[in-house]
């Protein structure tokens, strides 16, 4: 359902770096950039996007409160270091890893550097 | 790559009965209703990306963010066509109706673009020739 989805920065080449720097060492990498010079990361072709942009309007770009993005990993040492990584390079705690529903849900939550509110988890749901 | 992606409501009930009707035209429901936050979580099954409504976890009044979107991918431009219509009629906001962006050809980006009524701005576009 989910093609791709954006989030908004007020400086991009900050927070590009943050990114490259939070997905160093994942399968997640850069793939292409919009015309308005946002950058995609992706896993590759037929997977959801996640867009890192200045807003359409041109003014400035403000988190959504309610609003979060969901990154799922296969593995909770990932997530671990994940978590960990982002606030090394600058993003903030929003709650340390750990299973939120036994067995079923493991999460760890941050902002990166312009508050959007980033959910590393693995999910045993079926899915 | 995503799991899911939160979207904020301060009225859960409405926003329910909006993506109840809005996400319902695309096969998909209610897969999981929790009671902390009132999240709710809509998709076709587990195993696709979802989009889940919520309370702030923080207590605080949602709003959207500037530069936030989600982009749903349509099969056919008939399908852009009535996802932006059903969003706008169910009391959602314009912000781009439909058409091509940059070249038409192959690899057309047919798109439209609504905000649902809190503000939350989604995408609907189908990649591909008419």
């Amino acid at each position: 359902m989910i093609a791709y989805t954006m989030l908004g920065t007020n400086d991009k080449d900050k927070a590009f770096d943050f990114y490259d720097k939070l997905f160093e060492g994942t399968d997640v990498k850069r793939l292409f950039k919009t015309p308005a010079g946002g950058q995609f990361f992706g896993k590759g072709p037929g997977q959801p996007m996640l867009c890192i942009t200045s807003p359409y309007d041109e003014g400035e770009a403000n988190f959504g409160n309610g609003t979060m993005v969901a990154l799922q990993f296969d593995d909770i040492a990932e997530i671990d270091r994940l978590h960990a990584k982002a606030l090394e390079i600058g993003g903030t705690d929003e709650g340390e890893p750990g299973w939120r529903a036994p067995d079923v849900f493991y999460g760890a939550y941050f902002r990166d550097l312009d508050g959007n509110k980033i959910c590393c988890c693995k999910m045993n749901m079926g899915g | 790559m995503i799991g899911y992606v939160t979207l904020g409501t301060n009225d859960l009930e409405k926003a329910r009965a909006y993506y109840d009707d809005l996400l319902g035209t695309l096969g998909a429901k209610r897969l999981m209703e929790m009671d902390e936050n009132g999240f709710t979580l809509y998709g076709v099954d587990m195993t696709q990306p979802s989009i889940a409504i919520t309370k702030p976890d923080n207590q605080k009044e949602a709003f959207a963010g500037n530069g936030n979107m989600i982009a749903l991918q349509m099969q056919e431009r008939a399908e852009v066509d009535a996802f932006y219509n059903k969003g706008i009629e169910l009391g959602g906001s314009d912000e781009g109706g439909p058409g091509v962006r940059g070249d038409e050809g192959d690899m057309a980006f047919y798109a439209a673009y609504f905000r649902d009524p809190e503000g939350n701005k989604l995408c609907a576009f189908r990649l591909g020739p008419a």
